[in-house]
Formats: C-alpha cells, structure tokens, sequence
C-alpha cells in the first residue's frame, strides 16, 4: 500500500462514519412529525457536520504523518444500523432518543479505541486516541441529555432529599 | 476588606466554619442535618482545606452512637473533632456527651434541631432534641437566622477551644437549615485571625499520648465522684465571659454584634416575649411593627442557653418589664413548664413580675407575627399559663386565639409562591433563581421550600422573597405578590391563589389557550383574580421544552417566564442572567445542551400569554370531590383536610389518642398523578401475571372470575378465558387503577409477550374508556380466585390480594414490590416492624396508609419504633405472641386433659393442638371451629373450666399464630441495626428478616452505608467508596440454624417466591436479602426491574437460598457471570459519576469492585456451600 493511501485511511473512515451519520439522521428527519425529535436530529445533524469538520482539521494537521490502520475493512455503525434494518427512532420519547444515539457514539469510540489498542505506530495510535475523545465528548453529550430529560419523571424533592447534583 | 456575600442555607452556613475549625468530622446522616456532613464531605473529597490548610478527615460512622464515640476517641487523642446531627441522632449521642464534657474535651456539635419521635417521628424542627442534652454539661448557643448559623458556628468554635468544653451549636430544623438567605460571608482568614493558638496548644498537650504516659479515669467510688462532678465549675462559670468576648471579637472583625441575650423593643417595654431560635427573629419583626402604634413591648432572644447567665439575662431585660411570656418550642409533659420557662422563672426569682410559659412551632408548625401578636394580647387578657399558640387545642383548652392577621413585612419586599410537583425540577429551578438574582445583584434574598411525605408526584411549595433589605420574615408567605402554579391539574385540590396580593401576577402552565385558560380555573379563582385585578399569565411549557428536545423539562420554562413577567429585575438584565447562568451550569455537558436550554428561555419570552380576564366569572371547572360521600369520619375530618393541604386546621380533639390510625386509607387518595398510565390489550396477554407482581404500587392487578361474577360489569369491562385446568369457567382480567398509577411502565417493560400486552396511554383516555368505573367493579369481585393457578407460581401469588397499596414510593421503585408480593403470600396473619427510612415513610406516614386489608377484615398490622432498634421490637412482638399462645396452649392442655371437659369441643381442641404451628387457611379453619363453639361451650362449663374457657375465647386471636415481619433498609440492617439483628437472628426464634437493599441510605438522599459496594459513590462517599460490601448473608449462615437468601425480582421472580416461602415457613429465624434500584443509583426507573436482571447477569448481585432444614443447604440459584461487570456498572450514575470525574481511579477500583464481588459468592460457594 502507498504511503498517501495509509495516510487518508483512518481520517477518510471517520469523516465517511459522520457523512452516514449524517444521512441517516436526516432521513430520520424526513420521516418524523414531532417537533422535539426534529430538534433533537438537527442538532445531531450539526453535530456530526460538526465533528466531520473536526476530523477534516485533524488530517490536515497530521497530513505529513504515515497511518497504518485495519480500518479501512470494519463497518462503520451507521452502516450495520443501515444493513440490519435497524430504527433509530423507536418511541417519541425523547429520552430513547437520546439513549440510542448515545448508544451509537459509544460503538464509534468502542472502534477506535480498539484500534488504538491494537496500532503499534504510536503517532496513529494518538490520533486514533484523539478520535475516541471526541466521540466520547458525544457519548457525555447523549448521556446528560438522557439523565435530563428522564429527570421530569424520576426526580424527587423531597424535605428529606438533599439534591446535590443539577436538575 | 471587601463584603463578600452569597446565597446558601443554614447547613450550609454553620457546615463551612466547622468545616474550617475542623481536622476530624465524625457523621452519620440524620435528617435535616445530613447535608452538613455531605458538604463536609464533599468538600474533602474536593481538597478543600480548614484554617491550618489541612484536609478534613471525614468518617461516616455506623450510627450516631457510633459518631459520638468517634468523637470521644478523637479529641482524647488530640484533633479537632466536630459532628452534625438532629433529633434521635443527638439522643444516641448523649451518653457521649456527659463523657466529653466531664473530660473537658473543647468541640461543636452542630445540631439542626428536630423533634423526638414521640406518637409518631417527625423529620420537622423544634427543640424536643437539644433541651434533652441541657444537662450534659455541652455549652448551648442558639441560631435564629442563616447568618447567624454561620456567625454562631464560629462563636461556638472559638469559645469553645478557649474554655476547654463542648458546645452544641443550635438552629430551627428546616426553617433555618434549609432556608436559603443571601449572607455575609466569612473567610477561612478572619475565622484563623481569631483562633486561640495557645489554647490548641494546650488541648494538643493534654491528648493521650504514650511519651507522657496519664490515664483518663475509668471509675470512682462514693467517696469521691461526688467532689469530682463539683471539680470543673469554674470552668463552666468562665464559659458566658469567654462567649461575650468572642461575640466581642467578632463584631469588630465583622460588624455584626450579638450578645449572650439579645433586646429588641420598647425601652420601657411591660410585655416581653422570651425566646430562642428563629421564632425569635419573627417575634421582632411583629414587636418592631406593633411598637411603630406605641405599643410598650419587647422581645428578649436568648442565644447562650448554657450556661444561663442570670446577670447578664437581667442585664438585657428592660426595667419596666411587668409581664413576660416565655415561648418554648418543645414539650415537656409533666413538669411544671418548658424548659427555658424554669429557666426564666428561676432567673427573676422573687422579682413583681408575672411570668408565664407557652408552647409554639413544634415540628416546624408556622409561627407568624400574627401569633406574636395574641400572645401580647393574651398578657393583657387571661394571661394564662401552659398556654399553645398555633394550634386549635379544643381538647385541654390550652391554645390561644389568634384574632387578627397582621401583614409586619417590610415595605418593598417581593414575595412569590410556587405550586410545584416532586419530580418536575420547581424546587431546583428556586434555588437557581436565588442564586442567580442573590448573587448577581444587590437584592437581599429568602427561599423555603415545604413538600409533602409522598416520594412521588408530591407536591412542593417554594416561598421566594427579594428585597432591598436584609430579610428577617422566617415563615411561609402569607401574601404574595406573584404566584405560579407549574402543575395545571392541582387546580381544584388546592387553594392555590390564597393569599395573593391585589395587582398581583399569576402565571399558570397550561396546554389551554384563549379564552378556555380562564375557564380551566375554579370558580373562586377566577373571582380572586377579577377582584384583585391580577395580571394573569399563561404558557405551555411542556410544549416548549418538548420543541427543543428537552422531553418534559419544564423548569427552565418556568423559570425564564418568571423571570420575564414578575419584575424583581428588569426584563433585559433578567434574561441574560438567567442565559448566563445556564451557561454556567451547563457547559460542562455540552455547548449544544446550552443553546437548547437558551433557545427554551427565547421561545418562552415568545410564547408567553397574557390572558385577557373578562368582567365577571364565567364557565369554570368545580372544585374536586376527594372523597366519596361514605368515607369514614377520620377520612373526612383528616384525610381530606391534610390532602387539601389543610392539615394545620385539624383540632387536637380529632387527632389518635396514641398514634394508632386506621389500614387501608391510601386507596381514598386517587392521586392521579401520572399522565400515561398502562392499558391492557387482552389478545395479546398469555395471563403469566408479570406485570402485577412488578408493580410498584399495586396499581395493575390480576384476578380469575367466575362468569356468574361478571353480571352487572361495566359495558367496558373486558375479560378473557382464564387459562389453566378450572373445573368452572373462568375468566381472566388484568385491571388497571388509573388514578392510582404513577407511570413508571415497569409493567409495560417486564410484559414477557414480544410486542407487549399492555400499552401506555394517556390517563385521559384511559378516564374516558371507564376505566375507573371498570376499576371498582373489579374490586369489588372476589379475591384470592386461584382455580387452576399451581401453588408457588408467580401467577398464583398475583391472584391474590395485595395487602399494601398505592403508597408514595417513588415511581418504579425497587422495593416495593418485594413488600406487596409478602403481604399477598402471608399478609392474612402479618404483623410488622418496620425500621425508619423509606419503607416507613411510604409505609406509615399519617394519615394515609398502604397496608389495606381482606374483604372478611383481616390484614397486616404496622408499627415502627425507631431506626436502632427495629430487629429488637420486631422480636419483642415475637416474644409477647410466644407468651400469649403458651398460655393459651397451656390452658387447652389442660381441658383436654380434663375428663369433664365438653367432648365437642375437646375434639376441636385436639384438633388445633395438633396443628400448632400450621398457619394455613386449614388452620384459620379449626380456629374458627373453636371460636364458634366457645360461647356454649363457657355457658355450659362448670365453674373452673368456665374461666379457663373464658381466657381461651378472650385470646382466640392467637390460636392461629401470627407471622412477625422485620423490614429495613440496608442502612439499618448492615449499620445502625446490625448488632441487635445479630443478636435477634442469634436468638433461634421464629422471626422473618427482610432487608430492603437499596445500598444506600435511601430516605435521607442516599448516603453510603456498609452495604454500599467498592467504588460506588455515595453521599459520604463522593470520591467512591473504598470499603467493600459486607458479606451480611455469609455472616448469617455461620450460626447455622439462620434461613439466609439473596435474591432479586427482576432477575428471577420463582426464586424470590420460592425465597419468601422458605424463608417464613421455616420455624426459625429467617432475613432474605432483596435487591432494590433506587433513584439514588441514578438508573432509569422505568427499567428498575431490568437492572436487577443485569445485576445478577453481571455477577454484581448473587442468588442463593441458605435453609438449614435443608440436606444440602446452600443452593445457588445464579449462574457464572454472563455480562460485563464493568459495563453493568457504567449503566448506573453512581458509577459513572467516578469515571467522569476521576477516572484512573475508576478503572482500578472498578476492577476491585468486581473481584470483591466475585470474591464475597466465592466465600459463600466455598466456606458453606462446601465448593473447592
């Protein structure tokens, strides 16, 4: 494999990951009537333009470096969501919402980490790494969403409950 | 030096300088103490440092006993040691206490004061507590406001260390604990500039210490513990000159200057109030008002309780004073007044001046200057004593009348009222908005929060004042001039406009629009706000938050459209603080989740509504009919009152003589609270009753019917063939009870059917598919129909009755169903001791209750002592049904063996002997048999026997013996409890144990206890706990004749029947260990029963069966571990919360936590199960 080949690869794998991404959400969009839900998968939609510009700025950062991946043969999760017939939407709740979506950024980090793990070339392995910590920002991101928006039905003030964490 | 001020509450305040004077905290939670230590604990975890820049050791005890000893150990060792604590806590801190004051060992024991479990606990504030330490030799100094919890915090310290005793620093449970109020700050600086150095040299020197060998003194003899209790006087004498210097010393560095007594008043006032605590301030606040029209009054504010320093007591009273009424927040039945009444009394010994004592505010009863008022008026009238003011004593006619309202708060000040709903955030959103308009201008701020008893859906009431000035009004808000109502369908319930202000502001969330807003109202409301000309305000802040993704979030609606509309600040300042502040809060998670929360307070500015108030009333909705016309007397003269949020106006004469109140009451509440409750769809139901046994309230239940049953059913009522081999035809039905559903959709998610038997609906259509109507036909059918059902299935528990219904736990909780599913299998014959915590609260809170019972009448019975001490009651019960059914066996006995004995009813008596200990229906049988022949049988019987018969029908209700049920929580059964469990299990009687194992102190907020596992974070535990879980269950099977199990619903229910079963017909102590989600895991509740699969999947909690009775004992019912333990971890807040915050320290302690997981079934497995 040439040099410039190895170089794109695990860039061009993550960068595709959010175009799928991408997609799919907007087809969701087309599809859903609820306002909340629109909302919701725009800002998904931002989020992943968002990070595939992230990911854009980090190959031309390290445009000079070799990567040696196997990524370049595992399937990105949008595309098994899109090969199993999977929903994303699977209730109006927005609380399953946000708990699938976080589900599927965990799977993109679980990958990269792996990846990471698995790369003997330390510069990839950074840069792999760096991937990781961006998605995981989005797991945090899906996660407090998800603790929120459940707050409503399970929260409890109460005389004897002294809430330490926010509403 | 700059003023530096902020917005905290009076734990908080006092919590912060013990904190700083501090190197060791000893604590154990304790409402409404707890979050002094949680903060003390975070804080340390946090690195915060005190004023020798150290970090504060912080230990969770096992009990307050425990604390205290804590306590004893560390300042005889030579720390600064402090603890917080209230009420039943300080009471076990007591004989401590007499220790640490005779060894003259300097330290603060911060106290939010709370009433004693007396008829009944009460979490709320008085000062039953701290008056019964007033003879420890503890120095006493009184709190009325949150400043002063702070400012008094450091006098207590600093006076403390310099005098060489102990003080208890005290303030008003709840109405100073957690009211919030903008104060002054104090930096560690100033409160370092003032401590005695030389003296903590001293106190260093004295500590034990083997290179100067000394012995604390273990015992004296008659011949001298007399001269060594007189030996310290001087000490104690020194204390009021030391306070007063350090009062002194403060106000120079402060400004703020307080006194040993404090006068507020008329020079030459004749009529003075005495007093202490907040009440004190409020009692200003109306002589302040009342002196303004001449009136010759005063208030004295005692602050040094003890010593009681009769000069300088004499010093701060007026010479005019003629007549003075002594307010006691505390009783003291018996004695011829209060406690500071004697004091008073014996003060002003042989002085002309009439003293008498009353009784105000106990458990944080209101105490207004309207009441202040009646009792200057009631100087100048009867002028009696051992008068109540507050209440309607129509009993003893102790209680004085108050005639007048009076409005003493000051001019300018804004005062605004929130109608909230336990879970929607209302309380939180308050907090927030005090802080942010405290701190961020210079408004003077107060916040109190009043609540219910109910875990979920209760209802909460924020009362908001902002001012220019300091302020002083410590009671709810009588008046307001801005009012909200965030949960649209308390319209109707509650008086929710009272009090409003004319011109005032109302905003109400609703899904309403135009003209039908004003007819959603009652028509009173709509009156009040014509009358008034209130300025009324309408949103749909569900919907609005709905828009932007927030789900039901609606809180940040609500607090941008008070913000907009109530004018404290102006609207464009308003605005970009509150966007400030959710920036503040919530950039940390995410930039996106901020512009969502922005684009809330945006679209909300937008969408406000201001509704056009026509002329004169209109179309309206009726007041709520709560009851139904044959409720019972208690049900109308107290139930309804106390649900309509009128429970202060219940008279003395109506209430229990002795805290006995009636079963089966919560079924009058029909809360419905829920806004989706469950909806069967019976072609799809395969009858495995799944969705009964989950329920946490009982509010989906199953029943088999015979067809003949079924005339006369609601056209709606929809049945199905009952499956099973019937001899009849029987029906089915899965029923739900709408009002009474909290939502959570445990039934809907554990439904086994792949795509669900039931569905959640709107509670609406499920109103308007008569359901409720369908609701009462079903109850009123049979129960217990178990045709066809096989013993011992889960389907056969859930065809009978639940004996515990509709409670206030939590939505989904996780122990709930564990103690519905015991009342259905053994409810009949139950009689319980409960230890406090949630299963009190939700089990026993006055005046409604859970526990209901059987058609003929019968049902468990209930009772809690205290927290320490439950497995002792629970096996007294035990003993006194021992001693009652010895006799009656006895006596049976022997009119067996008597030849001239009634052959009937010898051959009934046989009958029952020979059954003894049997328990079954059979035996309730045989029972009756005798107690149907009895009376003849004493009419017909000669003299002796005649007695003998006499006392066996006098005692018929033990020939069938009861079934004594002892229930906790893990904080009392692994800690506070554990050694009288020991000894009770120890003791082979038959008793059944159930520990409810939430791994936390579940009612106080969730603080670590010993069942709390490795790497959890808890409150008192906030860096993860480092200590693994108890193996209790192991423990308890080395005594060898214990019946131990460990189980959980959710991962296998057969086992947890099978369990219970085992567990209560074995003739010998039992405890079953049940896994019970909590909100204070931080999981989603709808899927508790889930979590308890994964649980047990994950190898974190193990399943097993002990029964001594058994060849082999031990059977282990889990198998290996079939998913990641790390992963199941991560499900849960409480561990996540390590891993985002200190994550390499997750990483190796959550790999602890599993090999001790593993580690603890290992020991079992191996050491009584006999593996290698």
């Amino acid at each position: 494999m040439e040099v410039n080949d190895h170089l794109t690869e695990v860039f061009e794998f993550a960068k595709k990951m959010e175009l799928d991404g991408k997609a799919k959400y907007e087809e969701e969009l087309a599809k859903t009537e609820d306002p909340g839900l629109k909302s919701i998968l725009k800002m998904l939609i931002d989020a992943e333009v968002n990070h595939y510009e992230v990911f854009d700025a980090m190959q031309q950062k390290h445009s000079k470096e070799v990567i040696h991946t196997s990524l370049k043969d595992v399937k990105n999760i949008f595309q098994e969501i899109k090969e199993k017939g999977e929903k994303i939407i699977t209730s109006e709740e927005h609380a399953d919402f946000y708990l699938k979506a976080k589900e599927i950024e965990e799977k993109a980090e679980e990958t990269y980490r792996k990846e990471a793990q698995a790369c003997e070339d330390e510069e990839v392995k950074k840069i792999l790494i760096e991937i990781a910590d961006e998605e995981h920002r989005h797991v945090i991101l899906m996660q407090s969403l998800h603790e929120m928006v459940l707050n409503p039905n399970q929260w409890v003030e109460n005389a004897e409950f002294n809430e330490i964490n926010d509403f | 030096m700059a003023k530096k001020f902020k917005s905290v509450d009076g734990n908080t305040a006092a919590a912060n300088v013990a904190y700083a004077y501090s190197e060791v905290a000893a604590i154990y939670p304790i409402t409404p103490s707890s979050p002094m230590g949680e903060s003390a604990d975070s804080w340390s975890a946090a690195g915060k440092k005190n004023i020798f820049n150290q970090i504060v050791h912080v230990q969770e005890m096992q009990s307050e006993g425990g604390a205290a000893g804590a306590i004893h150990g560390s300042l005889t060792a030579g720390a600064l040691t402090t603890t917080f604590t209230a009420s039943q806590g300080l009471m076990l801190m007591l004989p401590n206490m007499f220790k640490i004051a005779g060894e003259l060992l300097p330290c603060v024991f911060h106290v939010s004061a709370r009433s004693l479990a007396y008829q009944s606990l009460s979490i709320f504030g008085d000062h039953s507590d701290v008056m019964t330490a007033r003879s420890t030799g503890f120095s006493m100094l009184a709190s009325g406001s949150v400043q002063e919890a702070q400012d008094m915090a450091a006098i207590a310290h600093l006076s403390s260390i310099e005098a060489r005793l102990p003080f208890l620093h005290f303030f008003d449970g709840f109405r100073t604990s957690h009211e919030v109020q903008k104060i002054e700050t104090i930096d560690n600086e100033t409160l370092k500039s003032m401590f005695n150095m030389k003296a903590l040299k001293d106190f260093r020197k004295n500590a034990l210490n083997p290179e100067h060998p000394s012995c604390k003194v273990g015992a004296e003899n008659p011949d001298v513990y007399f001269q060594g209790r007189e030996r310290a006087n001087k000490y104690h004498a020194r204390i009021p000159g030391i306070v007063r210097k350090y009062m002194d010393l403060y106000a120079k560095k402060t400004g703020r200057k307080y006194g040993l007594f404090d006068y507020c008043g008329s020079k030459d006032a004749e009529k003075v109030i005495i007093m202490m605590g907040s009440g004190a301030d409020t009692a200003e606040e109306a002589v302040n008002y009342l002196s303004e029209n001449g009136e010759k009054i005063g208030v004295l504010k005692v602050r040094l309780y003890r010593p009681f320093s009769v000069e300088s007591f004499i010093g701060a009273l007026p010479d005019s004073v003629k007549k003075i009424a002594v307010l006691d927040r505390t009783k003291e039945s018996g004695s011829v007044g209060e406690p500071l009444y004697l004091d008073v009394v014996g003060a002003l010994k042989g002085k002309d001046i009439t003293i008498i004592g009353g009784r105000y505010g106990l458990s944080s009863k209101e105490f207004t200057p309207s009441m202040v008022k009646a009792v200057f008026a009631h100087l100048d009238g009867k002028c009696t004593h051992d008068f109540t003011v507050g209440i309607d004593d129509d009993l003893s006619k102790t209680s004085i009348e108050v005639k007048e309202e009076i409005d003493t708060e000051q001019k300018g000040v804004v005062r605004c009222k929130f109608w909230g709903y336990g879970s929607d955030g209302t309380v939180s959103a308050n907090k927030n908005s005090i802080k942010i308009i405290g701190d961020n201008t210079d408004k003077y701020v107060q916040a109190y929060f009043s609540y219910d008893s109910k875990k979920s859906g209760g209802i909460t009431v924020s009362h908001l004042r902002f001012s220019d000035k300091p302020i002083q009004s410590g009671y709810l808000l009588n008046n307001a001039d801005f009012i909200a109502l965030h949960k649209p369908s308390y319209i109707g319930r509650y008086d929710i406009l009272a009090g409003i202000a004319d011109g005032g502001t109302f905003l109400l969330n609703t899904p309403f629009k135009g003209k039908e807003i004003f007819e959603s109202l009652t028509e009173d409301m709509q009156k009040t706000i014509i009358d008034k000309k209130i300025s009324f305000y309408a949103i749909d802040a569900t919907k609005i938050s709905k828009q932007v993704g927030l789900g039901n979030r609606i809180n940040t609606v609500m607090q941008a459209a008070f913000f907009k509309i109530s004018g404290i600040i102006p609207e464009k300042d308003a605005i970009k603080l509150i966007k400030d502040a959710i920036e503040k809060q919530f950039s940390k998670k995410g930039e996106e989740i901020v512009k969502m929360n922005w684009e809330c307070v945006d679209n909300t500015v937008a969408a406000l509504e201001k509704v056009e108030i026509p002329a004169t009333v209109g179309k309206s909705v009726p007041m709520l009919k709560l009851l139904p016309d044959d409720a019972s007397d208690f049900a109308k003269e107290i139930i309804e009152p106390t649900m309509r949020l009128k429970g202060d106006e219940i008279p003395v004469s109506k209430m229990p003589l002795d805290g006995s109140v009636p079963t089966a009451t919560t079924k009058l509440e029909k809360r419905g609270v829920a806004d989706m409750v469950p909806e069967w769809i019976p072609e799809k139901c395969i009858q495995c009753g799944r969705c009964s046994l989950v329920c946490p309230h009982a509010s989906i239940r199953i029943k088999q019917m015979e067809a003949g049953d079924l005339k006369g059913a609601p056209d709606t009522f929809t049945t199905l063939k009952a499956m099973g081999k019937q001899e009849k035809d029987m029906k089915f039905k899965v029923q739900v009870y709408a009002e009474d559903c909290q939502g959570c959709t445990l039934c809907v998610n554990d439904c086994p059917v792949k795509d669900k038997a039931l569905k959640m609906v709107p509670i609406e259509q499920a109103r308007e598919k008569g359901e409720n109507e369908n609701e009462k036909f079903f109850d009123a059918l049979p129960d217990n129909v178990l045709d066809g059902a096989p013993e011992g299935t889960v389907k056969w528990t859930q065809l009978q009755q639940p004996l515990f219904e509709f409670s206030g736990a939590c939505a989904g909780c996780g122990e709930t169903p564990y103690v519905k599913l015991v009342t259905q299998l053994f409810g009949r014959r139950m009689i319980i001791a409960n230890a406090t915590g949630c299963s009190s609260i939700y089990g026993g809170t006055f005046p409604t209750i859970p526990y209901c019972q059987t058609k003929d009448g019968k049902g468990p019975c209930w009772a809690n002592s205290l927290f320490e001490d439950n497995a002792e009651y629970g096996y007294g019960m035990r003993l006194a049904l021992n001693s009652n059914r010895d006799m009656l066996h006895n006596l049976i006995s022997e009119l067996i063996a008597d030849k001239g004995s009634d052959k009937k009813i010898k051959v009934a008596f046989e009958k029952i002997i020979s059954m003894w200990n049997d328990k079954t229906l059979e035996a309730e049988k045989a029972a009756d048999e005798i107690i149907g022949l009895l009376p003849d049988a004493i009419k017909n019987s000669d003299n002796d026997n005649k007695e003998k018969l006499q006392r066996i029908y006098e005692s018929r209700d033990f020939l069938v013996d009861k079934s004594v049920w002892i229930v906790g929580g893990d904080g009392w059964a692994y800690d506070i409890g554990y050694g009288g469990l020991d000894h009770v299990l120890a003791q082979g009687k038959n008793v059944n144990v159930l520990v409810l194992d939430t791994e936390v102190y579940s009612n106080t907020g969730g603080q670590a206890s010993k069942a709390t596992p490795l790497g959890a974070t808890a409150k008192f535990a906030s860096a993860g706990k480092r200590s693994g879980k108890k193996n209790m269950g192991l423990m308890m099977m080395t005594y060898g004749n214990v019946y131990v199990a460990s189980v959980a619903m959710g991962a296998n229910q057969n086992q947890v029947v099978k369990a219970l079963r085992e567990a209560e017909s074995y003739d010998g102590p039992s405890i079953v260990f049940a896994y019970s989600p909590c909100i204070a895991h931080g999981i989603d509740m709808t899927k508790t029963q889930e979590e308890e699969k994964k649980a047990v999947d994950a190898g974190y909690w193990p399943l097993y069966r002990y029964n001594p009775e058994s060849e082999k004992p031990l059977t282990w019912d889990c198998g290996d571990a079939k998913v990641s333990f790390k992963e199941f971890l991560l499900g849960e807040n409480r561990y996540r919360i390590l891993q985002r915050e200190h994550p390499d320290d997750a990483e190796r302690l959550f790999k602890l936590a599993e090999e001790d997981a593993k580690r603890r079934a290992d020991d079992i497995k191996t050491l009584i199960g006999g593996e290698k």
